[in-house]
């Protein structure tokens, strides 16, 4: 009975609900017709979705007629129904969830769309990439890409070219990922379009030997190109030529003889002109220019090597002698410069296989220089005296530089092999003419009166390299052999003529001071390193060997050396035994390492004069420690390290050597020179693609202890160097920071940098010794900002500021320098084609006695024509003749004139020849 | 016989040139003509619809296979390639920019990640008018003889509308899935533009595609940019295009992608080092 009354409950309640359930989900149809307000069918279709959702759960086309049948299914109470089509739009009515006719009767209406577009970020992050999109950042008046790096937020190109990508300069630069220029990234820089650049990417953490990925961490920053594709695999030619006419200067073509006195830099016509070839393709790659002018531009920096490719041996063969030149303004050399200067430079590159390639480098520069200046010095002679000089100079500057290299690369997932056959060859001189007049102002007035100065310096020099580096993957561990030798040479002469040297004539027999220095440097060195990894450790073992032969003869003529040698000849040999040993921890975002390698340090001197032969060894330990942490965008490290250094070729010569006309030096103390340094800095940086913030904040302090002091004494101007057995001890502090911001706001980006520096050392002027502190405080900040973008107004400015004062024992000596550039320019985009551009520089220094503030102004106006650009250069618009910069070294002070290229106007025409 | 050595000199050319390619991976040398003399204004476009095709970031048009271009008009719809169109000195002798705005003079390269490679989803052109789909098929490089056409009733996805939603550039979508000659689609379209179509032969949505994909992620489009200029819908003259079945344009198309020297040819070549030009493994996307 219960059983069968259960059964009929069950029945029951399982009819009821699924009636319920069938009543929530019944099938709902709404028909109608969509008409428009003439009652003519229009083309739509209709949806409906539950009201308050937004889902549309069905949807139906109208017919010719116009009619629609919607069919679904919702336990919902009310619709939306919904008549769209291009012509009417979303036309919506909310009904009730029941079949029924819907007509809807819409009003022709055009839809309404908010119109989109997926804008590329001018910087996009992928991992350790950023990618920052040229067209971004570009403006109209700019040529190259090096115009275009300028003003992405992050990068820095300093006036030499050299870049930093948040502060830290950049260790590789490729384009199309090969890395073609070697290191001479400012031809790539400085000639390729900026338009044919799609990308500039930074890569961070950048490891370049493959076989090294995963297993090495860098913090080594590199930059990359990323081409556009139509500027690839194609031959570009560029062409630029161009004369002008400066207001003043003789007519005269070819360099000018040196004259005394004060005469106009530069001679007229002016001339410039270049030819860039430039091919990137894919295995193959080429980039082949001449550039030359006389206008002052100093084409040769596009030929700095920022980098080196590889650890290739240092040579340098000792030579501490220079003829004295007219001492730089400080001023970019194109206002300075009367040159004559042709480059010409082939790099090619081509992958010979997957993983291999080929690359050949030959630079060739020619130039001849002629500066004037004159400079005076007011240097500290003793606490109540001081010793001051004047000194007219006009120099001429013969540069003949030859350098090549060849180098092969494998670099597989599995094993790297490089080659470099390196090549330098030059052969330079100056010739200066001067007027030297010194006098002694204190309690014993001397006038040492005047004379003219003859310098004539022949410096040839030949250095030739190979390097040799293997590095092999077993198994999880990584062999690395590293094989460098090279060998250098300079038979250098520095003759000099001075008045007064005509009356000692009979006394020494000799009219001129000569000084010969043929000087050998022969490197050689072979490290291996074998890393185990273990987990999170990178344990690495090493054996360096390095091998560093001196061999220096030199003769001194006409100089009156009283008891001491005016001859050199020795060698002086280092020999170097490491055991290298470096262990690193790096998990998340830490690394920590350690290194402390064991130098068996041997030199031996043969000092052929002397008859001295003598050698010393010594077990050096240089510790270092550095610890980073990454993250997200923010980036920390601490660091210390130690280190001691014995000996120099500096420290080692017993005979006079002539520095310069007015000073000479020996430098030979019994006991060896040794130098103990402690270093440490710490640094936290902020990067963040998405907000175009970049920032680095750097400390560090640095000690020094020698057992050894340079002491000067004055012989009437000239001054003579001895190194004294006394031991001397410096210390520095440094902070500074880089911040920079870009805004999409009309295309703005800020940047502002600054440091502190305190520094203390000592100085040993005629057998005292006097304490030196200095301190040093430098801001500066700049920007630039887009106001008004139909007009295409560009405004940049950038000011700096830098204070230091010395304080010395005794005497107040203090005095504080205060130095100042500000620079505004602005360039108007009249017309598409046309650019005009306006730039005023100020230099203030508050110890010039005279004009404190120089100023400067340049105009420029580019038209393009087709596939022509015409452009239109007026330098030096306030016709600057001279300026003068002040410096003070804590105890001297140096005044620097020079002498100024008048202002002029330079036509110049640029084209693509392909 | 000369024609001959160029074309295997340029397939040595590309086959040199790297065989990574996700995409053009037949490494098929682009089309040298379009038909007719001058193209002719049909219609004009009252909304232009960028899609990325085949990107792997969005935001940099480098890294696309092509840039799809539909343009709709009162009577006609039409997909085409905004690269190709752009490119075509014949089309717009004096304006050979990208959408960067760059002008160049180089020689004639299609945009996206592999500028000098031929695939029929850039090249083909697809017109829909009065309910009915004709396919214009622009043969690469050589092949020019085998360019054809061929019209069918515009193909009706049967879509199941989901209730899953999200906005993309600003636009409320919601997803909807089907299966289509072969292939699982998952699409998101909007109801706030009341256009019924999407990339390639994909449509009938309540609202615009905006983003489609099959399930092996093989081939997806996304919505790049969306503007309402007023613009004439072009077409060329393709009456010289033979009549096929699609059935015959798709093998046709797919025996190409594989080995385009074979088609050229009629079997396999071998490059004057001995070299045998291999077949590539390739999957279009309609599969039926």
């Amino acid at each position: 009975m219960n059983i069968r009354i259960f059964r009929v409950i069950f029945i029951m309640t399982a009819i009821v609900a699924g009636l319920g359930l069938s009543s929530a989900h019944a099938q709902t149809i709404i028909e109608g017709v969509v008409t428009d307000s003439l009652g003519q069918a229009v083309d739509a279709y209709v949806t409906v979705s539950p009201k308050g959702t937004g889902n549309i759960i069905g949807f139906a086309d109208t017919d010719a007629k116009g009619h629609y049948k919607l069919q679904f299914k919702s336990a919902i109470d009310s619709v939306v129904v919904t008549a769209a089509g291009m012509a009417i739009g979303n036309v919506v009515r909310v009904v009730a969830n029941r079949s029924q006719r819907v007509d809807i009767r819409a009003r022709q209406k055009a839809i309404e769309l908010k119109e989109v577009s997926v804008k590329a970020d001018k910087i996009r992050q992928h991992g350790d990439t950023l990618n920052y999109t040229v067209g971004a950042y570009q403006q109209q008046g700019d040529r190259v890409i090096g115009d275009v790096l300028k003003r992405m937020p992050g990068i820095e190109v300093s006036e030499s070219g050299a870049i930093k990508f948040n502060g830290k300069a950049i260790k590789k630069f490729y384009v199309e990922d090969m890395d073609l220029l070697q290191g001479r990234y400012g031809l790539a820089t400085n000639n390729i379009n900026a338009s044919d650049v799609a990308t500039v990417q930074v890569l961070e953490h950048h490891q370049p030997i493959k076989a090294l990925q995963d297993k090495s961490l860098t913090d080594d920053v590199a930059i990359n190109l990323k081409l556009k594709n139509a500027a690839k695999g194609t031959v570009a030619i560029n062409t630029m030529m161009g004369g002008g006419w400066q207001q003043s200067g003789p007519w005269r073509i070819g360099s000018r003889p040196l004259t005394d006195g004060q005469t106009v830099i530069g001679s007229n016509p002016l001339w410039t002109a270049e030819v860039v070839g430039m091919y990137f393709a894919k295995k193959r790659q080429n980039m082949t220019l001449y550039k030359g002018n006389n206008t002052g531009d100093d084409v040769s920096r596009e030929l700095t090597e920022h980098y080196s490719n590889i650890n290739s041996v240092g040579l340098y063969p000792f030579c501490p002698m220079n003829a004295v030149l007219p001492n730089g303004s400080g001023l970019p050399q194109k206002r300075t410069f009367d040159n004559h200067s042709h480059i010409a430079t082939i790099n090619h590159l081509e992958k010979v296989g997957e993983d291999s390639e080929i690359t050949m480098n030959v630079a060739y520069h020619h130039d001849n220089i002629r500066r004037e200046g004159t400079s005076e010095s007011d240097r500290f002679f003793t606490d109540d005296s001081r010793l001051l000089t004047t000194e007219t100079l006009t120099s001429q500057t013969h540069l003949n530089d030859l350098s090549g290299n060849l180098r092969y690369m494998w670099n597989a997932k599995d094993g790297f092999l490089a080659n470099v056959i390196k090549f330098d060859g030059s052969w330079n001189k100056d010739k200066v003419k001067g007027f030297l007049a010194s006098q002694l102002n204190g309690p014993q007035y001397v006038n040492y009166g005047s004379e003219k100065t003859h310098q004539h310096f022949d410096r040839p020099s030949l250095a030739v390299s190979n390097t040799t580096n293997l590095i092999k993957n077993i198994r999880s561990h990584t062999l690395d052999l590293h094989f460098s030798v090279g060998y250098a040479q300079r038979p250098n002469t520095l003759t000099v003529g001075i008045d007064s040297l005509n009356a000692q004539q009979t006394v020494f027999n000799s009219q001129y001071y000569q000084q010969d220095i043929d000087s050998r440097h022969i490197n050689a060195n072979f490290h291996t390193n074998y890393n185990f990894h273990f987990g999170y450790f990178t344990l690495s073992y090493g054996i360096i060997a390095n091998a560093s032969l001196h061999g220096i003869e030199t003769a001194l003529d006409g100089f009156d050396t009283g008891n001491y040698s005016s001859r050199n000849d020795l060698w002086y040999n280092t020999y170097e035994l490491t055991l290298g040993q470096h262990y690193k921890w790096e998990r998340g975002g830490w690394r920590i390492s350690l290194g402390c390698p064991l130098n068996l340090y041997t030199q031996t001197l043969d000092d052929r004069v002397r008859d001295d032969k003598h050698s010393y060894t010594h077990l050096l330990v240089s510790p270092t420690f550095s610890t980073n942490y990454v993250w997200r965008d923010w980036s920390g490290n601490i660091g210390a390290s130690y280190y001691k250094n014995v000996g120099d070729p500096g420290g080692i010569y017993s005979g006079y050597i002539m520095n310069n006309y007015r000073s000479f030096q020996r430098s030979y103390v019994e006991q060896l020179s040794e130098t103990d340094r402690i270093g440490t800095n710490a640094s936290i940086g902020y990067r963040s693609a998405l907000n175009a913030t970049f920032f680095r904040l750097n400390a560090s302090y640095n000690h020094t202890r020698d057992n050894q002091i340079y002491g000067y004494t004055y012989q009437g101007a000239t001054s003579v160097v001895q190194a004294v057995d006394q031991a001397t001890t410096a210390d520095s502090y440094n902070l500074s920071f880089d911040f920079s911001k870009g805004f999409d706001w009309l295309q703005t980006t800020i940047r502002a940098f600054g440091g502190y520096g305190h520094s203390h050392s000592e100085q040993l002027i005629a057998d005292q010794l006097y304490p030196f502190n200095s301190r040093t405080v430098s801001i500066g900040a700049g920007g630039t900002i887009t106001p008004l973008p139909w007009l295409n107004f560009v405004l940049s400015s950038g000011y700096s500021w830098n204070s230091s004062y010395t304080d010395s024992g005794g005497s107040n000596l203090s005095r504080i320098v205060r130095t100042a550039t500000q620079r505004l320019s602005m360039n108007v985009y009249v017309t598409k084609q046309m650019t005009l551009s306006a730039a005023v520089e100020d230099n203030y220094n508050n110890l010039t006695a005279i004009g404190r503030h120089a100023w400067f102004g340049d105009i420029k106006a580019k038209y393009k024509l087709g596939r022509c650009d015409l452009e239109l250069q007026l330098n030096n618009l306030f016709d600057q003749r001279h300026y003068t910069r002040v410096t003070y070294s804590g105890l001297d002070i140096y005044t620097n004139t020079s002498q100024l290229r008048p202002r002029n106007i330079l036509v110049i025409v640029r084209f693509k020849l392909l | 016989m000369n024609n001959r050595l160029i074309t295997v000199i340029l397939a040595l050319a590309a086959v040199c040139g790297g065989a990574y390619a996700q995409w053009k991976q037949g490494d098929v040398p682009p089309s040298s003509r379009r038909g007719g003399i001058a193209p002719m204004a049909i219609d004009t476009a009252l909304v232009t619809v960028y899609y990325a095709f085949n990107a792997t970031d969005i935001k940099d048009e480098n890294t696309y296979i092509d840039l799809g271009w539909l343009q709709v008009g009162k009577q006609y719809t039409k997909y085409s390639s905004y690269f190709v169109a752009h490119s075509d000195s014949i089309y717009k002798p004096k304006q050979i920019k990208n959408s960067n705005g760059e002008s160049g003079f180089a020689s004639r390269t299609f945009g996206g990640k592999y500028p000098s490679r031929w695939s029929e989803y850039q090249f083909d052109e697809i017109y829909i008018k009065d309910g009915q789909l004709t396919e214009y098929a622009i043969m690469p490089m050589n092949l020019d003889r085998e360019c054809c056409q061929y019209t069918e009733p515009v193909p009706k996805q049967q879509w199941t509308l989901k209730d899953e939603q999200q906005t993309i550039h600003g636009y409320h979508c919601q997803k909807a899935t089907c299966r289509w000659r072969g292939r699982d689609y998952e699409a998101w379209f909007t109801s706030e533009i009341p256009i019924q179509r999407g990339p390639w032969k994909f449509g009938g949505l309540p609202g615009l595609i905006v983003k489609i994909s099959d399930a092996k992620k093989e081939y997806n489009f996304e919505l790049v940019k969306l503007e309402r200029v007023k613009r004439p819908i072009m077409q060329w003259n393709f009456s010289r295009f033979k009549k096929v079945k699609r059935e015959n344009m798709l093998k046709l198309q797919k025996k190409i992608n594989i080995n385009w020297l074979t088609v050229l040819y009629g079997g396999k070549v071998t490059s004057l080092e001995g070299n045998t030009f291999h077949d590539k493994p390739y999957s279009p996307m309609e599969l039926e």
